[in-house]
């Protein structure tokens, strides 16, 4: 029962907390992804309409949030 | 029997242009809500070689107001959060990562807030209507209706700002498998429903004359 109350008492709070952000941040890298393949998708539909900064927007963002993620491995 | 001459160039195609005088003059850039005779460079996937655009419709950039002031509070939050610290029994390195996630989270907003308006449109051609809508961030849904397929056109400009920014649905009832397109929120949408019906008009004499694609 110590042992359990010990463990209970000994959990880093910051480590779970890491943990939540890192999956956050993961689940939204897989979102940016999923972005770009829609914008994509959009301007294969409509061709000429801000083609190129909208396909260089989202690959940027990807990029970034990707980045951002593996900075906040290394920060946290 | 021998060929006395033949001439090397290639015979120069010669593109059947209507004139119509009903259109407003080209007007429009890839950011308008309107976007009236756009250049040879829009083009979309399902469009025959000869089929002109003559149309895009899309909401009027009024009715992004309300996303566009979600985001300004979104961008300013942090900042007014500063004075109340809520989050000041967090480590500092965590109130920074809070801080860039929330950036992060208020891009992707306005990025696809953006992206729904500028691709959710109608095209309208010399052949047919269009209709495209992103309906979510994997559902696309596109209809079609030939131009001769329309039976009723209607519009309504309702509320104060449609009255203002003058913009309104316009209702086409057809005879083609999707019985009803409605046009949500467009800009001069009295202009729109009259340009269409010149169209069908147009379309119905095509027919009768036998001059059809």
């Amino acid at each position: 029962m110590d042992n359990i109350i010990d463990t209970i008492l000994n959990i880093n709070i910051w480590g779970i907390a890491k943990l939540f952000v890192l999956l956050g941040l993961a689940v939204y890298v897989v979102f940016a992804f999923i972005v770009v393949r829609q914008v994509r998708l959009m301007t294969d539909v409509v061709f000429g309409i801000l083609t190129g900064s909208l396909r260089l927007v989202s690959w940027v963002l990807f990029l970034f949030s990707a980045f951002i993620f593996l900075f906040v491995l290394l920060l946290l | 029997m021998p060929e006395l001459y033949s001439s090397n160039q290639p015979k120069e195609e010669v593109k059947k242009t209507t004139k119509r005088e009903f259109l407003p003059p080209q007007s429009g850039h890839c950011l308008s809500s309107l976007l009236i005779l756009p250049k040879k460079g829009v083009h979309f996937d399902t469009q025959d070689p000869e089929e002109e655009i003559l149309l895009i419709l899309r909401r009027h950039w009024i009715t992004n107001l309300p996303w566009f002031f979600i985001a300004l509070v979104l961008f300013f939050a942090p900042a007014v959060l500063t004075f109340f610290p809520l989050l000041a029994s967090f480590p500092e390195k965590y109130r920074f990562v809070f801080v860039i996630v929330w950036y992060l989270i208020t891009l992707m907003f306005i990025f696809e807030k953006f992206l729904a308006w500028l691709f959710n449109m109608t095209i309208i051609t010399d052949e047919r209507i269009i209709d495209i809508d992103f309906v979510n961030l994997t559902t696309k849904k596109i209809s079609d209706c030939e131009l001769d397929k329309i039976q009723d056109v209607s519009f309504n400009n309702s509320g104060a700002f449609g009255t203002i920014f003058n913009y309104g649905d316009v209702t086409v009832q057809t005879a083609a498998e999707i019985v009803e397109f409605v046009f949500e929120d467009i800009p001069r949408p009295a202009k729109v429903a009259e340009i269409l019906q010149k169209l069908r008009t147009e379309e119905k004499i095509e027919a009768l004359e036998g001059r059809i694609r």
